[in-house]
């Protein structure tokens, strides 16, 4: 199996099997922009954004996955369900929430579809049921309302109807 | 280092898992947070906004205040229902009329539209003028460009419509909608084809046809070439009808609704095409039907035919001829309903399901049920018209072995003969939560009834120990516990809701102007006052002054202590006819 080696951006190398690397669309466009063929072991692909740790998780992501079905196209007038996480990916995401951000940057920054989907859809869960205070308490978020306008928002909300 | 909630890309991503209610709450997070869950709502939610009621005008005067003054609207979806009841509308000249809507219409992108059209709207006397201007612009040309789903429920005359919105009549609505994708038609019997026919001059997009199409307009959709955009069919074809079906059926479309009737060929016998288009209809459309009303349904065919409903939630239908000439009924039982419907929800079934020895008896007998096998068990609502063979003892309990996870149960025109079936109810569903009495009989006592013995029945004691009641005060009944000797109403220990529609016959309201009622104070106070948990609730016809009728719809305020009274417009009314007669 041809192999190419990534580098992350405080040095390692992670040899990767060429497949597994082209399921990140930035490698892909990388592989073909630099007219890498598969034969070329011997080529390192530096990712100036993501870490060793984070980019062994993301190469065990990748090969976990590797023989999925390509994602469906992003379909608006389907309910987005969240309750569809495999147990696997559960598993795999059970991590502190600093390295699950750094998991969904990496994704975000390597284009890798179905990982960004599930992260996202993780801290989507994390959302869920949870009041403006809690979610501000958990992400460590800044409340920059003021007591006023937090009142004007929950008035201006009060209009929405769901279908 | 770098957060992920710092990509507006990440956050926006994440707050489109979210449902509409926790993005309202997450817009309370921060300020940023606001802004990207209001582009969520917005972009890829119906965040609808209502003005209906009889306070329209001064609910769209407060929108507007508010809408003015916002930075980010997640608002997309008007629904507008005025009353016909109309309060005073707002005071202004037509130039502080114009500034409100232009204020509403140049904030939000409308991208859904539902107008619930009364009659008097639109007419040169009606008496809200404030909803005819918004209405006229709205439908202005850069008001409804981005509009992608438009539902009419009631429509005037076309001309009068277009006259009423100042549409150039040479022009007609060519090319105002250029971004439809869905039109909506409800409880429009006017016009219907030529209004069809001006949205799809209008649209050019559109790509579904929720109108209720008949068979007699086939011709003009495959002239228009929007066979495909079709999603809602009522198939009742005459005799010249059945090539055009037959050959629409050929088209193979995906329908969303599908309503079939053979009854006008019983005259002639089946048509040679009317089942071969059902069936033909039914195998294209089976991964889109979300609501099917059958009046016959050839379930051993659909059984062996391959085809699943995997979207169907509703489900209305008898069993017709075919299956008893082919089978027997008997074959029902080696039919997998639950895979043949693995998400219905909602079910309305023919009298003859309870027959004795027709379909049920046959069903049940059968090997499927010893084997513990239902009908679906994903089935929690069941409505039922009465038939005399729902009092036989067994009845109910035979359904219940059919549908056995039903939680909520409609009574269909059952009158008072509701009391004496309630036992067989408790003892087939003892876990109901919900029991309506629907159909415009309702309140009508039958003649061996009387307020009396219903209340008797509910109370669960003797005729006579009632009328030793009624002689009680007010302050006794509060506190009087009275033991059952009977079923009583009492023992649906997990019922919530107690729902009584009546007066759905706008003219029957009209000449009943007594109060009688399938209950009287004595079960308030000794039953529904005794169970905290149940809300019991009563909908009538609000009858319309102007039309000079004022004395139409029950008072009934001797109950309202034990009740809610919910206001049903007559238009409801006639939906529940019209959806009755499907």
């Amino acid at each position: 199996m041809p192999v190419v080696r990534l580098q992350s951006v405080d040095g390692e190398v992670f040899p990767v099997d060429v497949e597994i690397a082209r399921m990140s669309f930035a490698i892909r466009n990388m592989l073909d922009d630099l007219g890498v063929q598969d034969n070329d072991a011997e080529e390192v692909i530096p990712l100036p954004n993501v870490t060793g740790p984070i980019l062994r998780k993301v190469i065990e992501w990748c090969t976990h996955h590797k023989d999925d079905p390509p994602p469906p196209e992003e379909d608006d007038t389907r309910e987005k369900r969240t309750d569809d996480i495999p147990a696997w990916d559960q598993e795999f995401l059970r991590v502190d929430q600093a390295v699950l951000f750094d998991i969904i940057l990496a994704a975000n920054y390597l284009d890798i579809k179905g990982l960004l989907d599930v992260t996202c859809k993780t801290v989507a869960n994390m959302i869920k049921g949870k009041t403006p205070e809690e979610i501000r308490k958990l992400f460590n978020i800044k409340n920059d309302f003021t007591p006023a306008e937090e009142e004007q928002i929950r008035k201006e909300n009060e209009w929405c109807e769901e279908k | 280092m770098e957060d992920a909630f710092s990509s507006d890309f990440i956050l926006l991503k994440i707050l489109s898992n979210l449902s509409l209610s926790e993005l309202l709450s997450s817009s309370l997070v921060s300020k940023r947070w606001k802004t990207l869950s209001r582009t969520v709502l917005r972009d890829k939610h119906r965040c609808a906004v209502s003005f209906s009621g009889k306070d329209v005008c001064q609910i769209l005067k407060e929108f507007s205040d508010c809408i003015g003054s916002m930075d980010s609207v997640p608002y997309n979806d008007l629904r507008i229902n005025p009353c016909h009841l109309n309060g005073p509308c707002i005071e202004g000249s037509s130039a502080d009329v114009t500034q409100i809507c232009d204020t509403i219409l140049s904030k939000m992108k409308l991208k859904y539209l539902d107008v619930h059209w009364f009659k008097e709207l639109g007419m040169p006397d009606h008496n809200c003028p404030v909803m005819v201007t918004f209405l006229k612009e709205i439908f202005k040309r850069e008001h409804c460009f981005n509009l992608e789903f438009l539902e009419f429920c009631h429509l005037p005359e076309l001309q009068l419509f277009t006259a009423c919105f100042e549409i150039d009549p040479e022009q007609g609505l060519k090319s105002l909608l250029p971004n439809l994708t869905t039109f909506k038609m409800i409880n429009c019997r006017r016009s219907t084809l030529e209004f069809i026919k001006e949205i799809i001059r209008a649209a050019p997009n559109i790509r579904n046809l929720i109108v209720n199409a008949k068979s007699n307009m086939l011709d003009y959709f495959f002239s228009s070439g929007k066979c495909s955009a079709l999603k809602k069919l009522v198939l009742n074809p005459a005799k010249n009808d059945s090539k055009i079906c037959f050959r629409f059926s050929k088209t193979k479309p995906k329908l969303k609704y599908f309503a079939f009737s053979s009854i006008p060929d019983r005259e002639y016998g089946p048509s040679q095409y009317f089942f071969a288009t059902v069936k033909s209809i039914l195998e294209s459309s089976g991964n889109s039907l979300g609501l099917l009303y059958a009046d016959q349904l050839d379930m051993v065919w659909l059984g062996n035919a391959g085809i699943t409903f995997p979207k169907l939630s509703r489900l209305s239908t008898r069993f017709g001829q075919e299956v008893n000439q082919l089978l027997g009924f008997n074959s029902l039982s080696g039919i997998d309903f639950g895979k043949l419907f693995p998400n219905l929800k909602s079910v309305q079934i023919g009298p003859e399901f309870l027959r004795p020895g027709v379909i049920l008896g046959d069903y049940v007998n059968a090997e499927t049920h010893t084997v513990g096998g239902s009908f679906c068990g994903t089935v929690t609502e069941l409505k039922l018209k009465y038939t005399w063979h729902i009092l036989k003892d067994g009845s109910l309990r035979m359904v219940a072995d059919v549908f056995p996870n039903v939680t909520h149960f409609i009574f269909e025109e059952m009158e008072t003969y509701f009391v004496d079936c309630m036992e067989g109810l408790h003892a087939s569903w003892p876990k109901l939560e919900r029991i309506s009495l629907s159909g415009y009989k309702v309140w009508k006592h039958s003649h061996a009834f009387s307020t009396a013995k219903c209340d008797a029945a509910f109370i669960g004691v003797s005729d006579e120990k009632i009328e030793t009641l009624s002689h009680l005060d007010e302050e006794t009944l509060k506190t009087l516990e009275v033991q059952p000797t009977r079923f009583s109403f009492r023992d649906f220990k997990s019922l919530k809701k107690f729902q009584i529609d009546t007066n759905h016959s706008y003219r029957e309201c009209r000449i009943n102007d007594d109060n009688k009622f399938i209950f009287s104070p004595l079960t308030g106070h000794l039953v529904f006052s005794k169970m905290p948990d149940l809300v019991v609730e009563i909908g009538r016809v609000l009858c319309n002054p102007q039309a000079g009728v004022s004395s139409c719809g029950y008072e009934l305020r001797e109950l309202s202590p034990f009740v809610s009274f919910v206001s049903r417009t007559v238009e409801h009314a006639q939906e529940h006819l019209i959806s009755n007669s499907i």
